[in-house]
């Protein structure tokens, strides 16, 4: 049986890779991992392990409380 | 004495004398209820990511410090009464963490420097087989690489 086609390559957790720290203070860095309007990417996407897509999550929050990053943007 | 880190924003909005006053006092809080400030480290001017107070921009300033965790009760109420201060933002330290991620980042660094360093030492290598292979250019075609 063929297996499924449109499968992305296996993404690794760039953050157990290179294991660096996940500043909030570093919008640019974090930025990738949102999208255009400023929504937290999902798991599936950002391809991180459940340990760090956590700890993203929790740099994101800080980095939107100090106005490094924005809630949600419409422009 | 546990370590923290504070970033705070200051409406930039008042004269440069003013926040550099905001910042003094901050860092009184910090020195006069036991406390130690390692490092104070002024992003300056920056445009914010949303409206704050009905402004586009602030001056941020981060402060390393060392304090009693009681002093930390003490110097958000400082900020939260004061209206120049917009926002802020204390978080503990990991020090085991950045250790960390500094051993890796140094780890990295390394292998990187012993790879170009291989890499030039190859280039030098094969440049000085050319230069001895040149003098016989007359039997180049047996010395096929
Ligand atoms: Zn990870």
């Amino acid at each position: 049986m063929k297996r499924e086609m449109r499968r992305p390559k296996k993404k690794v957790c760039s953050f157990c890779v290179d294991k660096s720290l996940i500043d909030y203070k570093d919008a640019n860095r974090l930025k990738r991992y949102v999208t255009e309007r400023g929504k937290i990417l999902p798991r599936r996407i950002t391809g991180c392990c459940a340990a760090h897509q956590r700890e993203l999550t929790v740099a994101i929050k800080r980095a939107r409380h100090m106005a490094l990053l924005p809630y949600t943007s419409n422009e | 004495m546990k370590k923290y880190e504070l970033l705070f924003l200051i409406d930039s909005s008042i004269e440069n004398e003013k926040i550099d006053e905001v910042v003094a006092k901050i860092s009184d809080v910090i020195k006069n209820n036991g406390g130690n400030v390692t490092e104070l480290n002024n992003w300056g001017k920056k445009k914010t990511a949303y409206e704050v107070n009905k402004k586009w921009e602030g001056f941020y300033s981060l402060i390393n410090f060392e304090a009693p965790a009681e002093l930390i009760k003490e110097l958000e109420r400082v900020m939260r009464i004061d209206e120049r201060v917009m926002k802020f933002l204390v978080v503990k330290v990991d020090e085991k963490k950045i250790a960390q991620a500094e051993f890796f980042a140094q780890k990295r660094k390394e292998r990187e420097a012993a790879r170009s360093a291989r890499f030039a030492a190859e280039r030098a290598a094969a440049e000085e087989a050319e230069k001895a292979s040149q003098p016989v250019e007359s039997t180049q075609t047996e010395v096929q690489e």
